[in-house]
């Protein structure tokens, strides 16, 4: 007997001491998985929603031919923005797997682009012409809309993309999902005098159009009367020490200074800033590109609430429901994606379609009903968004301008301002469009 | 003597080597070099009844680089001149007709033409260095200037039709393409219109190659002290043969700056000069017809890679192994074996017609 009451002891302490070792060895096995940006990061201590469903959330896999869509997306050493097309295939997918549109799947066809216009001009007739994509979707690259634009416009081909250059947001047959270069760099000048920059300095990587935000950035100094220092930066920088220098003098005591270079070049600068005790010197900002998890990781607890990245989209620790569905199909579909910003346009990209392809009860796919389907979306909701997005009928689109500012804090972002509304300058659309919003009830 | 030199004078065929066999060659075969750029405009004239709209601008660009590689065929293969700048001409070139093309004074030939004697011009200065180096220290000059141009560039930017000197306006965004002349206004007969031009082009080369200037070529080519001592004029035709490499290679550029998208820097980096001699060297640095293969394995082979499902990245390493496969097996190149398989063909039918 007291062998049999010694026994079930025994056994409850082994029993205690497997599970424990099982949970330490699955949470090793978990951190050892969640290599490239956790979602432990993206921890939240908000109870997060439920998560929302893909398209129509029957479970019921599409059959049937295809409605194809296309994207066109930079790829190039040092130079990638495939985190966006990887999360918008990652939403068709989880689409497909749930009734597709209306039973038929959606299939993105992805073509990578370098830096060559003429390799991108022919990429838009290949998506077009061979491909006979019905519309764009998610299409981030750094010369599409430079080049291809005018090409979209006439032959009514519209798209839902993640716009970098300037010619993004001034077509009228694409709407992108998120903010841009010129504008994030914007809203980060005026986070930096919101938080009481008497000076404003910015550099911006010399590309076409760096000019045109430098010029932004100038004339928002003026509305507010700040002095404004300037200029472009060849990239990759050569001397990262001598800019941080350069820059924490131009602003002197009190000043603000936009750091407008990719996140790789910007990572090298805000180094060479904390190697030479240069952070307190002034208020650093930069724009959404620095929104990226390995940037968080390298920066470090110095920069702690001493960085003020634009936001374009809600953080990925938010507890809303879209964020939450994000979570998971990265986790499922595309788990190498940098948790965050790339991967939150893509996946708002696709989802924004999807809604569209199924509001054409006709069930006939076409460029011109797709087309009319993008531009009739109208008041999408979704918690990643500070207000509803809309394609709109201008020539002109920005309907994500209003955004948050973040900032690093014990190895997360956390947010540092919450949604504020771009600036309306002379030399940008926002007073038109704000205009426009209150037009269609969206004001 | 060096390591290009060595390479050199070990991988050239004998027609090459040989200017007196490549005299010989060209003798027993009048029209096989024109033979070539003819059936290439034959089959691009009618191309694009069979092909996609796509394929028409994949094959556009081929063209304009199978001209750049023609240039460096004509210095190398020729004369025995290493260039490595010949994409930053290909860059210059556009530029300079950007620029012209932006006044909207000239027709769109003579912004051709005017641009092709710039870069001629330039390529003349480029050449002064040539008289004194070769070999490895030329290349490296070369690429030196064809990274002084990447700079030059990085900072003035292509033209887009801003005020001044430069005509670029700072604050526009985007890239603005050379306007193409009224008839040749769509893809199609703008591919057509390059394709005229490009074998304009290759003629040009072909009559030189023919000429006193082939001839001189294969003499300094062989030996520039016995060159010397033949009453050739070394410097002279060294010069001339760079200016008339630049010439052609900035029509390219010009041609390039009006096809679809415009002109970026980034599209032009000072490597892609390696690139563009080591698809030179597969595919017969020492026939015309290689420039014509190289263009197409510089820019049609990774559009059919990426039909293929696969990223045209590969093509660099496929580039270094058959480069190694050619220098070893067959100096000659791709254009150079084909045309030998062809002659043994042509040979073996028109013997059996005899026969029968």
């Amino acid at each position: 007997m007291k062998t049999n009451g010694n026994r079930p002891h025994r056994s409850t302490s082994t029993r205690v001491l497997t599970v424990a070792a099982c949970a330490a060895l699955l949470a090793l096995l978990a951190t050892g998985c969640a290599s490239t940006g956790t979602d432990a990061a993206a921890a939240s201590s908000a109870k997060p929603s439920k998560a929302s469903k893909c398209g129509l959330g029957n479970g019921k896999t599409a059959t049937g031919p295809a409605i194809k869509l296309g994207a066109i997306v930079s790829d190039t050493p040092g130079l990638s923005f495939t985190d966006v097309t990887d999360m918008a295939n990652a939403y068709f997918s989880c689409v497909n797997a749930n009734g597709g549109i209306i039973g038929r799947p959606v299939k993105l066809v992805v073509e990578k682009d370098a830096l060559d216009p003429q390799l991108t001009a022919s990429l838009a007739t290949k998506l077009i012409d061979t491909e006979k994509i019905v519309g764009f979707t998610a299409s981030s690259s750094v010369l599409d809309c430079s080049v291809n634009a005018k090409t979209y416009e006439k032959k009514a081909v519209y798209g839902i993309d993640a716009g970098l250059a300037l010619d993004c947001f001034n077509s009228p047959a694409i709407a992108p999902v998120n903010v841009g270069a010129s504008y994030s760099a914007l809203a980060t000048a005026q986070y930096l005098l919101d938080k009481g920059a008497k000076k404003l300095v910015v550099f911006t990587s010399n590309t076409p159009g760096s000019n045109a935000i430098n010029a932004s950035i100038k004339e928002l100094g003026k509305k507010a009367g700040v002095p404004v220092t300037a200029w472009v930066e060849n990239v990759p920088v050569a001397d990262a020490n001598g800019l941080a220098l350069k820059a924490a003098q131009a602003a002197g005591a009190g000043g603000g200074v936009v750091v407008n270079l990719n996140a790789g070049e910007a990572l090298k600068v805000f180094k060479a800033i904390e190697q030479q005790g240069l952070i307190d010197q002034a208020i650093w900002g930069c724009p959404a590109g620095c929104n990226d998890q390995s940037m968080l990781q390298q920066l470090g607890s110095a920069w702690d609430g001493k960085l003020g990245v634009n936001a374009e989209m809600n953080l990925a620790s938010s507890p809303g429901p879209d964020n939450q569905l994000y979570l998971q199909l990265r986790r499922k579909y595309a788990p190498k994606t940098q948790l965050g910003n790339f991967g939150q346009l893509g996946f708002t990209a696709a989802r924004i379609a999807v809604q569209a392809l199924l509001s054409i009860k006709s069930g006939d796919y076409t460029t011109a009903t797709v087309g009319a389907a993008f531009k009739g979306v109208k008041d999408y909701r979704s918690d990643l968004y500070c207000k509803p997005w809309y394609f709109g009928t201008q020539t002109f689109h920005t309907a994500n301008n209003t955004t948050r500012t973040i900032t690093p804090k014990s190895g997360q972002w956390t947010q540092t301002q919450d949604c504020s509304e771009m600036p309306a300058l002379p030399n940008n659309n926002f007073a038109k469009i704000r205009a426009y919003e209150k037009q269609i009830g969206l004001g | 003597m060096n390591v290009l030199e060595d390479a050199h004078r070990t991988t050239a065929p004998d027609h090459a080597r040989h200017p007196t066999a490549a005299i010989g060659h060209r003798l027993r075969q009048p029209l096989s070099a024109a033979a070539w750029p003819a059936a290439v405009a034959a089959a691009a004239l009618l191309l694009p009844l069979f092909t996609s709209p796509y394929w028409i601008q994949v094959l556009t660009a081929a063209a304009v680089f199978s001209v750049a590689a023609l240039g460096l065929s004509v210095l190398y293969g020729r004369v025995g001149l290493i260039s490595l700048g010949q994409i930053a001409m290909l860059a210059v070139g556009g530029w300079t007709a950007e620029r012209l093309g932006q006044t909207g004074a000239l027709p769109f030939w003579l912004v051709l033409l005017a641009t092709g004697v710039v870069t001629g011009l330039i390529g003349i200065v480029i050449g002064l260095p040539a008289l004194r180096l070769s070999g490895l220290y030329l290349a490296l000059i070369t690429l030196m200037l064809a990274a002084a141009v990447t700079i030059v560039l990085t900072n003035t930017n292509f033209p887009n039709g801003g005020p001044g000197f430069l005509g670029y306006d700072p604050v526009k965004s985007g890239t603005v393409p050379l306007a193409r002349p009224a008839v040749a206004a769509g893809d199609t007969a703008y591919f057509r219109y390059t394709v005229v031009v490009c074998v304009l082009m290759f003629l040009l080369a072909i009559a030189h190659t023919r000429g006193r200037p082939g001839r001189a070529w294969a003499a300094i080519r062989q030996s520039e002290h016995a060159a010397v001592a033949a009453g050739i004029n070394v410097t002279l035709y060294k010069l001339w043969a760079f200016a008339l490499a630049c010439f052609m290679t900035g029509v390219a550029g010009a041609l390039l700056a009006a096809s679809a998208g415009g002109l970026t820097v980034y599209q032009f980096p000072p490597q892609e000069s390696i690139t563009l001699l080591a698809a030179l060297l597969m595919a017969g640095m020492y026939h015309f017809a290689g420039a014509v293969v190289a263009g197409l394995m510089l820019k049609a082979m990774p559009a059919l890679l990426d039909t293929w499902g696969v990223s045209g990245n590969v093509l660099l390493i496929v580039f270094g192994v058959g480069l190694v496969q050619t220098l070893v097996t067959s100096p000659e190149g791709i254009a150079g074996q084909m045309s030998r398989d062809l002659a043994r063909l042509g040979a073996r039918v028109g013997m059996r017609r005899t026969t029968s």
